[in-house]
């Protein structure tokens, strides 16, 4: 049965819409323009090139790990008198394993906060959805300003705290304390785990006043006959993710303060009766705390927080599948319900993290029923997705390959969680390789390919000029097959019951028959990285260089390709009324014409003829 | 253009393909899984507690058969429907916005293989972290590791924890084959987590915190001479074979020159100090014997910290030895008499914080607390 037509309600937000159709004068100074600038879409690209910065860092972080995973205790090469500058190396210039663990740790937070949420919800989040609701800016310009600017002094600080004393964190991007709240557990655990704390708490307003505004902004300000039913599934994405955003984050930011509390103050609320360092000397404020709590607090954030790096990247996979399909997306409500369904469960399912801390085995029980239903949105979409390329006419431009990478490894990442979700199996797995194989396949492969299709995707639109294909079809392959080859062999370390976060495997007999999985792994990973800079050199090049970029390269239907390109400061010179949804391609209505039918061209809405 | 798209279109089906071929010969090599060994096609270390690991290993088997299918059902329709709705010329899409029908199906009978799923594994969850067995029917051991070492107490002749026979280790776990054991743990610093590869154990280990494992090790681990490698026998096959014992089969576990991955090369070598050594024949000890004599040595496992715990993380490994019941008796005779490793650590910490962790909740006159 084909499913009914589309809400034909013309939106109550079309009434407030007019109040803000006038154009405010442009931007009069470089400053205003480029710096402290109210424009969403300057914001988004300085969200942007921020986060492109702490790419290369966090993925140097990741060369070195994967080097001592290869090669334990082997100088690192080309490094010569910088490592002795860095807390990380001894002085021939190899790990130490103390440096190591700051690796792990400064990889993951860096990777999760600084790279993968500002990508894609500061950049994404801010460019589009503006844009999509046909708007000439968020809610409030200026409280994004200053969700900028408190992602940018979180970064330099979590970026100094590599040079303070005895290095930065260590304990892992969880912290889990004791560990990260006793200085004298892990030199990390100092003044680097409190840089690591400050950051992330200033990380965490920055999220919900982005997040405020983004709800905002999607409530009241769309477009003269945009309703919620005719957004695009991106802008979906970021409505949910931001509803995570809101809901979850105050909760992270309490955590954050309750362990700087106990840093700074010297309380317990962290720290159990009878803790005692090597050398059995007692910890003077131990004593009443729960080492349980900071786990419960920590995973009620940042289960949420890792749906909060996938949601968006399932928006942008559905819009480009859409639109490279020429076919509307297949069940958009569905979609829209299945987003809802995961906000839902993601809120009770952060025990799945801690089936065996100690936490009460029946209430992991509970948490693993959670669980396995989160699992059903997800299928849910895939299904969706593969039906929204039945039937399409599909056009295998970069954005489309990475869109169809995204699904591909969406599927395996999502299907890991499903062993790990098992209680019983996860008792094995846990803390393996297995988790880091599944993580990276959801984030990495999933995400990370859905950020750089929509890089690829709306580069005419940002910066008016096109990308060079070719470059872009070469940098997608060797991260296609590169990705594969470093994380689906770590599902096999994982089964082999390689620890995660270990500094040398081969201090262990059951693990060394692994180790040549691990040099194969690494020396993948460092092709990985640098086929990065086939992206960044396209970038760079095509920024400035690139053949100009028509309107609407894609034929695409949403608002954002009916402006020039690159968009003015103002967006639309006069705000747009819709008449459909976003993806009404190859419609029956526009026989022999075009395969494709703008949400603002005036006339009827096919779907409405079903 | 259209070509380019040709092939970049055909290099994600290859690569899919291969994926999918790995896959199919990796669940082909299923068919080697038993009813003993349900893991046999896998990387995981063999499993030799059958009281419950089987069990998990026959879910993972389960779940493996049904993410596979799930695996090749996606994948492959991703790839086909690429192939086949391709674009090209004179083609237009189908026009066609969902069919409730559809979502129907793809939202119930998954959620019905979900369901199934939970449920098949509640069972074993609850055998393994909530039916521990009483501590009058297993040989109880209390684990207290730190930064970063695993201490081990055993209670001694009286059977009771804290008194001065307790016997104490310090990286090395000794147990008996066939029996139940619980291993009580608390943490000194920070959180560890006690990693049993092949018993399929992992408990974390949490200051302020009592958290318990039970498990049977059916198996007791040897070293094949002869192919140079580890194997596990019954306690049964262990008193029909000849087996090596002590420092005249010593370990080496070197690096090759030269080699940069530090691939160690394992191994028993000839002690060329002590060419003559006990050998267990029968049940019985032979004395003096030659390293020659025999084709196996008593080997053991590993235990490994899964958490990490600082600086010193990824060296937190301690041996576990599985010995036949006479064995075993042997040497808590042994160590009861030799002066106990790290003993004062769990007088001045351990039963001095947790003094109610000592107890048999059976017996204990107050429940102890917060339990
Ligand atoms: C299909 C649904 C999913 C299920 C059933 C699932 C299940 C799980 C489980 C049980 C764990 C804990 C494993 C362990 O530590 O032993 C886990 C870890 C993780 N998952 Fe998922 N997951 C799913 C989807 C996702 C998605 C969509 C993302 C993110 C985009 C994600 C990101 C992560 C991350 C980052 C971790 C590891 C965190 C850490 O320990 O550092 N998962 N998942
Ligand atoms: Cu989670
Ligand atoms: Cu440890």
């Amino acid at each position: 049965m084909i499913e009914a037509h589309a809400a034909a309600v013309s939106g109550g937000a079309a009434e407030h819409a007019h109040d803000e159709d006038h154009i405010h004068p442009p931007p009069a100074t470089w400053f205003t323009k480029y710096v402290w600038t109210y424009d969403h879409k300057t914001i988004g690209k300085q969200y942007l090139f921020t986060a492109m910065f702490f790419g290369l860092i966090g993925g140097l972080l990741a060369m070195l790990i994967r080097w001592q995973l290869a090669y334990p205790g082997q100088p690192v090469p080309w490094l010569g008198s910088i490592a002795k500058a860095m807390f990380f190396f001894d002085d021939n210039g190899a790990i130490l394993p103390e440096g190591y663990n700051q690796m792990v740790t400064m990889h993951g937070t860096i990777m999760i906060f600084f790279v993968v949420i500002p990508i894609i919800v500061g950049a994404m989040g801010n460019f589009l959805i503006p844009l999509h609701v046909g708007a000439r800016d968020v809610a409030f310009p200026f409280l994004n300003a200053l969700s900028y600017w408190l992602y940018l002094p979180a970064s330099v600080i979590i970026f100094a705290s590599f040079f303070v004393d005895k290095g930065a964190a260590a304990a892992g991007w969880t912290s889990y304390p004791p560990l990260s709240a006793v200085a004298e557990m892990a030199p990390g655990s100092g003044l680097g785990q409190t840089f690591w704390l400050l950051s992330v708490f200033l990380l965490g307003f920055s999220s919900i006043v982005g997040g405020l505004n983004f709800l905002t902004t999607i409530i009241t300000m769309r477009a003269p006959g945009l309703t919620m039913w005719r957004l695009p599934l991106v802008t979906w994405a970021q409505f949910v993710t931001s509803i995570f955003q809101t809901l979850a984050t105050p909760v992270l930011a309490s955590a954050v303060c309750l362990m700087l509390v106990d840093k700074l103050t010297g309380s317990s609320l962290f720290l159990p009766a009878g803790l005692h360092l090597t050398g059995d000397k007692a910890v003077g404020n131990s004593g009443g705390g729960s080492a349980l709590m900071w786990q419960h607090i920590f995973w009620f954030y940042s289960h949420p927080a890792v749906y909060i790096l996938v949601l968006p990247g399932m928006g942008v996979a559905s819009d480009l599948l859409a639109t490279f399909a020429r076919k509307p997306i297949f069940g958009y409500k569905v979609m829209v319900f299945s987003m809802s369904g995961i906000i839902g469960l993601g809120f009770i399912v952060w025990g799945h993290h801690m089936f065996v801390s100690g936490m009460n085995p029946m209430v992991g029980t509970s948490f693993m029923m959670a669980t396995m239903l989160i699992a059903l949105p997800s299928g849910v979409k895939v299904f969706n997705w593969l039906a929204t390329l039945w039937g399409g006419n599909i056009r295998f431009t970069t954005p489309m390959l990475c869109a169809l990478s995204f699904v591909a490894m969406f599927i395996i990442g999502g299907l890991s969680g499903l062993f790990m979700a098992a209680t019983p199996v996860d008792i094995f797995i846990h803390d393996t390789y297995y988790v880091v194989a599944h993580f990276h396949y959801v984030v990495f492969g999933g995400t990370l390919f859905a950020m750089f299709g929509g890089i690829y995707f709306w580069f005419p639109k940002m910066f008016g000029r096109m990308c060079n294909e070719t470059l872009a079809k070469l940098h997608w392959a060797v991260t296609f097959i590169t990705f594969n080859a470093v994380f689906f062999p770590m599902h096999i370390l994982g089964e082999g019951g390689h620890m995660r976060r270990i500094a040398d495997p081969t201090n262990y007999d059951f693990l060394l028959p692994l180790q040549p999985m691990n040099v194969f792994i690494s020396i993948s990973a460092f092709v990985l990285g640098a086929g990065q800079f086939i992206f960044l050199g396209n970038f760079f090049y095509s920024m400035f260089f690139g053949p100009k970029a028509d309107p609407n390269p894609w034929q695409s239907n949403t608002l954002e390709w009916t402006t020039p390109s690159p968009i003015p400061y103002y967006n639309y010179e006069k705000i747009p009324t819709v008449y459909r949804g976003p993806y009404e391609y190859s419609t029956t209505v526009a026989e022999g014409q075009a395969d494709w039918l703008a949400q603002s061209t005036p006339g009827a809405d096919p779907a409405e003829h079903h | 253009m259209a070509r380019a798209a040709r092939l970049t279109a055909l290099l994600l089906g290859c690569f899919l393909i291969l994926a999918m071929g790995g896959a199919a010969a990796w669940a082909t090599d299923g068919a080697k899984a038993t009813q003993e060994n349900w893991t046999a096609w896998s990387y995981m270390p063999e499993n030799i507690n059958f009281a419950y690991g089987q069990k998990t290993d026959y879910l993972y088997f389960v779940i493996m058969v049904l993410v596979a299918s799930i695996f090749f059902l996606t994948e492959g329709l991703l790839l086909w429907f690429m192939w086949k709705y391709r674009a090209r010329a004179g083609h237009k899409a189908t026009y066609v916005h969902g069919s409730n029908t559809l979502e129907v199906i793809w939202t119930v009978i998954p959620a019905l293989i979900l369901i199934w799923l939970a449920f098949a594994q509640r069972g074993t969850w609850a055998e393994i972290k909530q039916d521990f067995p009483a501590e009058k029917d297993a040989v109880v051991i209390q684990a207290f590791p730190e930064q970063f070492q695993w201490n081990f107490r055993y209670p001694g002749a009286d059977e009771k924890f804290g008194t001065k026979d307790d016997i104490t280790t310090v990286n090395v776990l000794t147990i008996p084959v066939d029996r139940k054991i619980l291993i009580k743990m608390t943490s000194k610093d920070v959180i560890h987590s006690f990693f049993l590869p092949n018993l399929r154990v992992k408990q974390d280990v949490v200051p302020g915190m009592l958290t318990k494992v039970w498990f049977v090790a059916n198996r007791i681990p040897v070293w094949d001479l002869k192919k140079q490698q580890m194997v596990f026998i019954t306690d049964a096959e262990f008193k029909a074979k000849r087996i090596g014992f002590g420092s005249t089969w010593r370990w080496t576990s070197a690096v090759a020159e030269g080699d940069t991955t530090n691939q160690r090369k394992l191994s028993y070598e000839k002690n060329p100090k002590k060419p003559t050594g006990t050998v267990l024949a029968g049940g019985k000890v032979e004395k003096e014997q030659a390293f020659e004599s025999v084709d196996y040595v008593l080997h053991r496992c590993e235990v490994a910290c899964a958490e990490l715990c600082g600086l010193g993380h990824t060296k937190m490994r301690a041996m576990l030895n599985i010995l036949p019941a006479d064995r075993y008796a042997a040497w808590i005779e042994e160590a009861s008499e030799e002066a106990a490793a790290g003993a004062e650590k769990w007088t001045t910490i351990w039963d001095k914080f947790h003094p109610d962790y000592n107890a048999d909740p059976a017996t204990a006159a107050v429940a102890p607390h917060g339990k």
